[in-house]
């Protein structure tokens, strides 16, 4: 069984916004001048995630939505296990297969086909299985004689497709997904929406973020509304995604700050 | 697997470690694809290693007055055992900053990416260990039995390096200018370690060599390929060192783990 759980998850980020504060002999010389020898300040935070709880098992396909900068990809990477929370607790079980940022992970130097088999590498795929997974990514992708050139190469769409493709081979019974389907064209939105369908049969859990309540209706079983880095609502997506589009606009400092 | 942030990094220490095939296809990747559109690839290394030996071994042998033959096979043992060292410490700094995209991406075990850059290093060396055979069949054969030491002596060592890798990985993920200070310091190192030049050639000051922990680590393997055992204080000094720097290595690793990508 497959299981993702957030409990009370605290996420901050450091910003570091002068220089000093990524310097060790200025971190040193603050410490040993206790503080009096101070350049720059200390590093800001950004409280990303605010007590966010949420449980997903087999079956569950979540949709995120919510305003740019309301924790939605924050959510999705702490999710993925690539953000450790500050508080709370992450319970996981299941491998998990994501795609966070675009091309991201993938060696530009290397050509399509060198990444797939990396990555394979990377994941302990057995030998044997390579060849068919690495042919379903290619299907998938349609990169045709881009396969054999450096990724660096790409435009953002044959990028998108190669890690949309491998996200989707990879085995994990928990897929994650940030936005980044968006960025397809409708051909791709089409083969997209198809082939995530297919993966459901493995990929047990499911949960992605999105601006489209048409992707959110396509894809999920159920949403949550994301806003100052708390959960403001949940529920069945369409009616999550009504209630998002009525209220959203109005009111433009975040909804939890109106309520 | 339940999680929170001390277990999870010991988990991510422990998947690290036991992962070989994953920091092997790594240090592999790492090393051709440095060298990707080269002929000869890796050993571009070994060709600016031996460069490097030859021009030393003909000026300080002439500056210190030794014979030759004997001070060529001295610096291609010692050369080859202080860039294993001084490399390593090179790349600690920047070992997690460089796996950025993965990282960022994936959730592998963070701590593959230290094991991955000492297992390059070692690659390194065993191409650099070409130039110290080459010597040994081209200009004097010094290895006996006694250089089985060597053996050990890289476990000691290796070990080493795992530490400082972490520390020093740890460090140049949330200050960016440990990177440079590194480079400064390996710098003046290698002026304060005989390598280039000869211990005898400072008479009665020892027991400054004794306190340079980076002397103990590369003399536990330049005196096995010499032929020579290495000295009670070198292995004491060396193995206290390795334990020390793993030590602190790991205590940084898992105290540091659950902000790595937030530095990043």
């Amino acid at each position: 069984m497959a299981l993702l759980e957030l409990n009370s998850v605290h996420v901050r980020y450091p910003v570091f916004s002068a220089g000093s504060q990524q310097s060790l002999f200025t971190a040193v010389a603050r410490r040993a001048t206790f503080g009096v020898l101070t350049r720059g300040g200390a590093a800001t935070y950004v409280h990303a995630l605010r007590g966010v709880s949420l449980s997903l098992r087999d079956g569950d396909r979540l949709g995120i939505i919510g305003r740019n900068g309301s924790g939605k990809s924050t959510l999705l990477k702490t999710l993925a296990g690539i953000n450790w929370p500050q508080e709370g607790r992450r319970v996981v079980q299941g491998r998990i297969s994501s795609i966070i940022a675009l091309g991201a992970g993938l060696d530009g130097e290397k050509t399509g086909v060198q990444n797939i088999n990396f990555l394979c590498r990377l994941f302990d795929i057995p030998a044997r299985d390579v060849p068919a997974l690495r042919e379903r990514v290619i299907e998938f992708a349609e990169l045709g004689e881009y396969i054999n050139l450096p990724t660096r190469t790409y435009s953002s769409g044959m990028l998108l497709r190669l890690s949309y493709g491998l996200a989707l081979a990879l085995p994990g019974e928990i897929l994650i997904v940030d936005e980044v389907i968006g960025a397809g064209d409708a051909v791709f939105q089409r083969k997209a929406v198809e082939h995530t369908r297919a993966a459901f049969s493995t990929a047990k859990v499911f949960a992605m973020a999105t601006h489209s309540g048409e992707a959110l209706a396509e894809y999920c079983n159920q949403a949550i509304w994301m806003d100052r880095g708390r959960i403001v609502d949940y529920g069945e997506p369409r009616e999550v995604w009504a209630r998002y589009a009525d209220l959203a606009p109005r009111f433009p400092e975040g909804i939890s700050a109106a309520r | 697997m339940s999680t929170d942030n001390s277990s999870r990094s010991i988990q991510d220490l422990r998947a690290g470690l036991t992962s070989v095939h994953i920091w092997m296809v790594f240090a592999w990747d790492d090393l051709v694809s440095r060298y990707r559109r080269t002929t000869i690839g890796p050993f571009w290394i070994t060709i600016s290693h031996a460069a490097t030996i030859c021009g030393l071994a003909f000026m300080f042998a002439k500056i210190f007055k030794r014979p030759l033959d004997e001070f060529f096979v001295y610096l291609a043992a010692g050369m080859t055992c202080w860039n294993l060292i001084a490399n390593s410490l090179g790349e600690g700094p920047v070992a997690f900053m460089r796996a950025q995209g993965l990282l960022l991406s994936y959730d592998l075990p963070a701590s593959s990416h230290v094991f991955r850059a000492v297992a390059g290093q070692f690659l390194t060396f065993l191409h650099n260990m070409i130039v110290y055979v080459a010597a040994l069949i081209l200009v004097k054969n010094v290895a006996n039995a006694n250089t089985l030491y060597l053996i050990p002596g890289l476990v000691i060592v290796l070990t080493a390096a795992l530490g400082w890798t972490f520390t020093l990985g740890v460090l140049g993920t949330r200050f960016r200018d440990v990177s440079p200070a590194v480079t400064a310091f390996v710098g003046v190192l290698f002026m304060l370690t005989p390598i280039f030049w000869e211990k005898s050639a400072l008479g009665s000051a020892v027991w400054f060599f004794n306190l340079n922990p980076f002397y103990h680590l590369v003399e536990v393997i330049r005196a096995p390929m010499l032929g020579q055992i290495p000295t009670m204080t070198t292995w004491v000094g060396s193995i206290a060192s390795a334990l020390a720097s793993i030590v602190i290595g790991c205590v940084s690793f898992v105290v540091s783990r659950k902000n790595l990508s937030y530095w990043i």
